[in-house]
């Protein structure tokens, strides 16, 4: 029910890349999602495909997760590609007929595309699954830390993104309980049209907002009590440390964008972009 | 009073501002005086309204007085610059434990205050896992507050503030979301700060049977103090109590009618012993 439900979407694992350094998981990502473009001949696209494959294999997530995360996307690759085979020319013509025209070139894209899309979005979804919002908000903190030079207030906005996270599953249950009442008064909020149900929606999300306020305020005053005054002069009961196996990551995925580097360079690109 | 009070209210009266019907603003509070004793477990009663929630945030300076003076440790609450001492003096807790709880993870809940006040990482840790300790969720460090029970929520709340090492604690109805067992676990809770911990506690409460259990209780009505005394003295006053919308212990209700009809109990009578006690002797001396 209710109470079961997880934050955000992690998968509770003691892996290698569980045990990682949020920071540096966060700062992987992004080393890997540009190394993903890098990609333009099928050496470094096997070698990359190869890497993912790895990647989730040390996670310990559960292969058909990963694939879970993959279907809200499944219609844009295939848009793309299908787009791609279509408007990229030029290569060897395969299919010439009328105003269509396919050639090798669109068929490489668009299969380059694919591949790309997918390992981005399963390598962006291992760094959730193995990162809880926690970790990853305090980890985002750290890391934006230097724009704290110029005035942007970081500490409070970590701070606002924790206390969202927090009442996710209290605001859920909150919503459950104000439809059961208006329920329990006759709202009648399953029939009807969309605008009938979308107005239907107006006297739970009032007395939502209403009571939102108010934990506000109780929230405010108990903050207060505890002695918040804003991310000055705040210490952290749990410090991130880097530890050897961060550098060793580092150290691999450095190696990996090596890798991609050379194969592009020692074989021929079949993409332009 | 000869020992040294920690927390002093000087004739404090309280008004909300007025409405915007332009209806003169009552005082929640009206003057009102009251020295509480270091190491004292102090409940007050009341009725809704009576001003008892008001009271509580006056100790800490949520609230600042109208007229008059509240001072804490002789910090005086309207002096901004003194509010995160008296903060450090006196942590509160509040009834609702879902508007309490700031992190998505026990131990970094408790570890919030104590973070704010810049106390040192591998301290705050040391701290944090005793005041968990102290309250029995230490075991449960890792879990997410939505997935815990009400008492269990209360009870990191209540592990938030002693991680703060306040010297006293006050606690707004902090059983009155909980079920029996969770208001049992917060009580015992409760009773351990104070015993064991020697915190000063200010229990506002609805519950009689909570009230018996304190060195002092006291029944506000209207904005004043209406009894205070020893738990034995207070419920002795059956009627004024009565007329006051309150209740008393069962126990204590029990005799009191038992003495209306004409029988004839000794002593004050609390709880369900005393009073089976009490019945036993006086049927033995008839």
């Amino acid at each position: 029910m209710i109470k079961d439900i997880t934050i955000g979407q992690y998968f509770i694992g003691d892996s290698f890349m569980h045990k990682l350094d949020a920071r540096m998981k966060i700062i992987l990502t992004m080393v890997f999602i540009v190394a993903i473009f890098l990609c333009k001949s099928f050496p470094a696209l096997g070698l990359m495909v190869l890497f993912t494959i790895a990647l989730v294999l040390i996670s310990g997530v559960p292969m058909k997760m990963v694939l879970k995360s993959l279907k809200p996307i499944a219609i844009i690759v295939l848009f793309t590609s299908v787009l791609n085979i279509f408007y990229v020319r030029g290569g060897t013509e395969l299919v010439s007929w009328r105003f269509i025209h396919i050639g090798t070139n669109g068929i490489f894209t668009a299969l380059f595309m694919a591949v790309r899309i997918i390992c981005l979005v399963v390598v962006s979804s291992l760094l959730t699954y193995t990162t809880t919002p926690t970790m990853l908000t305090d980890a985002l903190e750290k890391l934006l830390s230097p724009l704290k030079l110029v005035k942007v207030p970081v500490a409070t906005l970590a701070m606002m993104m924790t206390l969202a996270l927090r009442f996710i599953p209290t605001l859920i249950d909150e919503i459950d309980r104000i439809t059961n009442a208006q329920k329990a008064r006759g709202a009648d909020l399953d029939n009807g049209g969309f605008i009938k149900r979308a107005k239907a929606l107006i006297p739970i999300i009032v007395p939502l907002f209403v009571s939102s306020i108010r934990r506000a305020y109780e929230l405010a005053d108990a903050m207060d009590c505890r002695c918040y005054t804003g991310g000055n002069g705040r210490t952290r009961m749990k410090q991130m440390k880097l530890m050897p196996r961060d550098f060793i990551s580092a150290a691999v995925t450095a190696l990996f964008v090596a890798g991609i580097i050379v194969l592009n360079h020692f074989f021929k690109a079949v993409i332009v972009r | 009073m000869e020992e040294k009070s920690i927390i002093q209210f000087d004739n404090v009266t309280f008004a909300y501002e007025a409405n915007v019907d332009q209806t003169a603003a009552v005082p929640v509070v009206d003057g009102l005086s009251l020295a509480i004793p270091e190491g004292q477990f102090v409940a007050v009663l009341g009725r809704n309204g009576c001003g008892k929630s008001t009271l509580a945030k006056l100790i800490n300076g949520i609230l600042v007085p109208s007229s008059g003076r509240v001072t804490v440790d002789g910090m005086d609450t309207s002096d901004d610059a003194r509010l995160i001492d008296i903060r450090r003096t006196v942590g509160m807790v509040f009834q609702n434990p879902d508007n309490q709880i700031v992190a998505t993870i026990v131990e970094d809940d408790v570890a919030f205050g104590p973070e704010n006040l810049g106390i040192p990482p591998e301290q705050i840790r040391r701290d944090v896992d005793e005041a968990l300790k102290a309250v029995g969720m230490y075991e449960l460090r890792g879990r997410e507050p939505h997935r815990l029970s009400g008492g269990q929520k209360q009870r990191v709340a209540i592990a938030g503030i002693i991680a703060m090492k306040t010297k006293c604690i006050v606690m707004d109805e902090p059983t009155a979301m909980l079920d029996p067992r969770g208001r049992q676990e917060v009580m015992d809770t409760v009773r351990m700060l104070n015993k064991e911990l020697g915190i000063t506690v200010v229990l506002i409460t609805h519950y009689m049977d909570e009230a018996v259990k304190a060195d002092r209780v006291i029944v506000m009505n209207d904005g004043a103090i209406e009894l205070d005394g020893t738990p034995n003295t207070v419920f002795s006053n059956v009627e004024k109590i009565k007329s006051l919308g309150l209740d008393v212990p069962q126990a204590t209700e029990l005799a009191y009618r038992l003495r209306k009809t004409g029988m004839n109990l000794s002593g004050d009578i609390l709880n369900e012993n005393e009073c089976a006690e009490a019945i036993i002797n006086a049927l033995e001396a008839e």
